[in-house]
């Protein structure tokens, strides 16, 4: 296990350039994520740290060593693809040892070492079966117990749950959360899946365009986002988005007839130079009888109701906004809707960048 | 007129001597969205086929409007039809794509009527703009909005949709899942929509029918289902986490529960079998109370992973007697490894026969 860092890290293709000057510490037995949307650099990232991509600058880090002239069979990580390749021909027990055999390890360290894994892992009835006859979600169980089976400085995934079925990939996913903190091995996490990066980080690893975008827990992530495309990229459904543009007594809403009331809006908003977009998340709106002490009148397009969570959409301008009403109190037949304060948040609408920590000041 | 717009009665289908459809019964109303929800493989994509005439059926009947419609041909039938891909006609642009059914000799609408609808529609679905280009440039989202106005175009008494949205990414998902539900009303359309995502089915439709193995096990609103499940596996399917299940065995007038220290009164259940039947005790998770390892009655277990939600995290708890999976409450944080109890309250859970998983308890109030 050993601490990752990465220094001034820049990956170009000719012209292009993949990675483009990142900074990250992951600490030893951490799970980190990177997530981002695709071509966004982060298997480039991950990659370069397994030592198949060489860095065109900057450094790589192990435990304060600079690795980046070691070959990747040098650098003791491991690395688990989206597809899995096992050996067919070999039993899973033979699988899961090939490395510790390859590596020279005495017959009754192997026998020790795959006791551990077998157990933590939970593969007691499959070791003496073959992978044609496991369904893809072990496959990919055993694939990690193979990676994990040598004690390497750092694991490498890379978008690990994405060819898996739906219905295993929920079951492997709380699998592989337990599993990496039982086994505290420093861990660097590849997706696309905003869903998977939540669930599963220690710390996430946002980036676009190939820079780091916000780097955060994900609770932080999520309630503080430092941009529009963090806040836009996490959470499901999307946060929404409006241009604010002030008006006596506070601010239209994007080109729509809705007034939001000055109050609710922070100093730094009420007397920005700059236009200002304003992101609030579907749960903090929430449909009322009446007019709110915070919130605004719309027109409310379609409510649909599951149980007590009253899901909501209505028009801004052009716009279509959605709310969920979790613990939903009114009729349904309003047109209020009022806003948490404290789920406001505001952006800088030519930058992206956020500029007001929250919503309220009073 | 009936109040039905579809029913299948006794559909029975074997592709080479397996069984697809196994006696399959379906009602679906006028004007609602209904849910068809089930795993892969369990026959969602052949009632759909057999619904649209698309599917020689072994047995049984297809109803629309009242009408038999079992022995008519597709194009009779007055559906519309959109699949998970796309089928969209590569050397047309946009506008004849999803003009091309209304060209063809059962409509045979007039230029102008047709040109009317076409813009209707893509002024619907948000493509408007999109109308002369050629359909090859279109990206995932806007050729699944494509398909989507031809099938609506034609204004049939009811659309299937075969897992439409499921190529798509999340965002596009929910964006398209909710501008359905609102043409839906424009429309006042009936639309039969075919799922193995719990969410996307609770998000669109108005009732849902859960499907396995060739089988409509329950159909109902959601609220319905989660009153009154009729079998484990409708537990396992619905709700996020799905129910918690526990290895249970009656004992007297109590249950006695693997792995808990805690015995439910049987009498919550009713009468539902003899002293010493082995038995599946299922409790949906917001009924389990987790509380302290020193709280009176409550059962020992421990964390086994966390789930973080962004506005809520889960966690899997782990008990002698196997695991299950919970929403914890506002403000309430766990970690993995960390002790804690549970509780199951009074009233609370319903018994499944081990073997056909149907619910035994409650029998009185009928599934």
């Amino acid at each position: 296990m050993a601490k990752v860092e990465l220094k001034n890290l820049s990956v170009e293709f000719g012209a292009f350039k993949a990675v483009n000057n990142v900074n990250l510490t992951v600490n030893d037995g951490e799970f980190v994520v990177y997530l981002g949307p695709s071509g966004c650099g982060k298997t480039t990232t991950l990659r370069a740290v397994a030592g198949l991509q060489t860095a065109t600058s900057g450094d790589i880090l192990f435990d304060g060593q600079r690795i980046n002239d070691q070959t990747a069979s040098e650098r003791n990580i491991a690395m688990v693809f989206q597809f899995v390749s096992l050996y067919p021909h070999l039993s899973i027990a033979e699988n899961i040892v090939f490395p510790l055999k390859a590596r020279g390890f005495k017959r009754a360290e192997i026998a020790r070492k795959l006791d551990w894994v077998a157990e933590i892992f939970k593969l007691g009835d499959e070791l003496k079966r073959f992978p044609g006859a496991l369904p893809p979600g072990t496959k990919q169980k055993v694939a990690l117990a193979r990676a994990v089976v040598r004690d390497p400085a750092v694991l490498l995934l890379d978008e690990p749950l994405s060819a898996i079925d739906e219905q295993f990939r929920e079951e492997m996913r709380w699998e592989l959360g337990h599993l990496q903190r039982e086994l505290g091995v420093t861990t660097i996490y590849v997706t696309h899946d905003q869903r998977e990066a939540m669930s599963l980080a220690d710390r996430i690893v946002l980036m676009n365009d190939s820079q780091i975008v916000q780097v955060d827990e994900p609770h932080n992530l999520f309630f503080n986002p430092n941009s529009i495309f963090s806040g836009q990229f996490i959470g499901s459904p999307s946060m929404n988005l409006m241009d604010l543009k002030p008006v006596s007594g506070g601010f239209r809403l994007g080109d729509s007839s809705i007034v939001l009331p000055e109050k609710i809006v922070p100093d730094v908003v009420r007397n920005s130079a700059i236009p200002v977009r304003m992101g609030v998340r579907p749960r903090d709106v929430k449909l009322v009888d009446e007019p709110p002490e915070f919130g605004i009148e719309v027109a409310v397009e379609d409510v649909f109701s599951v149980g007590r969570e009253r899901y909501f959409s209505f028009r801004v301008g052009d716009e279509i906004a959605q709310g969920i009403d979790v613990r939903s109190t009114s009729t349904g037949q309003g047109r209020n809707v009022a806003i948490r304060p404290e789920g406001l948040v505001f952006f800088d609408s030519q930058t992206g960048n956020r500029i007001a920590s929250k919503g309220t000041d009073v | 007129m009936t109040n039905t717009m579809l029913r299948l009665q006794g559909l029975k289908k074997a592709y080479k001597g397996k069984p697809a459809l196994r006696g399959l019964d379906l009602e679906v109303r006028h004007n609602e969205i209904f849910a068809l929800l089930g795993p892969t493989g369990a026959g969602k994509s052949s009632t759909i086929q057999a619904i649209a005439g698309l599917l020689d059926i072994d047995e049984g009947d297809v109803f629309l409007n009242g009408h038999n419609v079992t022995e008519l041909d597709p194009s009779s039938r007055d559906l519309s039809i959109v699949f998970e891909g796309f089928n969209l006609l590569p050397m047309l642009n946009v506008f004849d794509n999803i003009a091309f059914a209304l060209r063809s000799p059962t409509y045979r609408e007039t230029e102008q009527e047709i040109t009317r609808r076409v813009q209707h529609t893509a002024e619907l679905l948000r493509i408007s703009q999109h109308l002369d280009r050629d359909v090859d440039t279109l990206s995932g989202g806007e050729k699944q909005r494509v398909a989507i106005a031809r099938a609506l175009v034609r204004q049939p008494s009811m659309f299937l949709l075969d897992e439409p949205l499921s190529s798509l990414d999340l965002k596009l998902r929910e964006g398209l899942r909710s501008e359905l539900r609102q043409i839906h009303q424009e429309q006042n359309s009936t639309m039969l929509y075919a799922t193995h995502d719990y969410h996307g089915a609770i998000s669109i439709a108005d009732r849902i029918g859960i499907i396995n193995n060739g089988r409509i096990l329950q159909s109902g609103t959601i609220e319905e289902i989660f009153a009154r499940p009729a079998n484990a596996f409708v537990g396992r399917l619905i709700g996020s986490p799905a129910m918690a299940f526990f290895d249970a065995r009656i004992d007297g007038d109590e249950l006695a529960i693997k792995g808990c220290d805690q015995r439910l009164p049987i009498a919550q259940f009713d009468k539902v079998a003899a002293h010493g039947t082995e038995i599946e005790l299922g409790v949906w998770p917001e009924d389990i109370e987790l509380v302290n390892t020193s709280d009176a009655g409550s059962n020992p277990a421990s964390v086994y992973a966390v789930d973080n939600r962004g506005y809520e995290s889960a966690a899997q708890i782990q008990f002698p007697g196997g695991v299950f999976r919970k929403v914890l409450a506002d403000g309430m944080t766990l970690q993995q490894g960390e002790h804690c109890g549970f509780r199951l309250p009074k009233g609370a859970g319903f018994l499944f026969d081990k073997a056909s998983g149907n619910r035994v308890s409650h029998a009185e109030r009928g599934i």
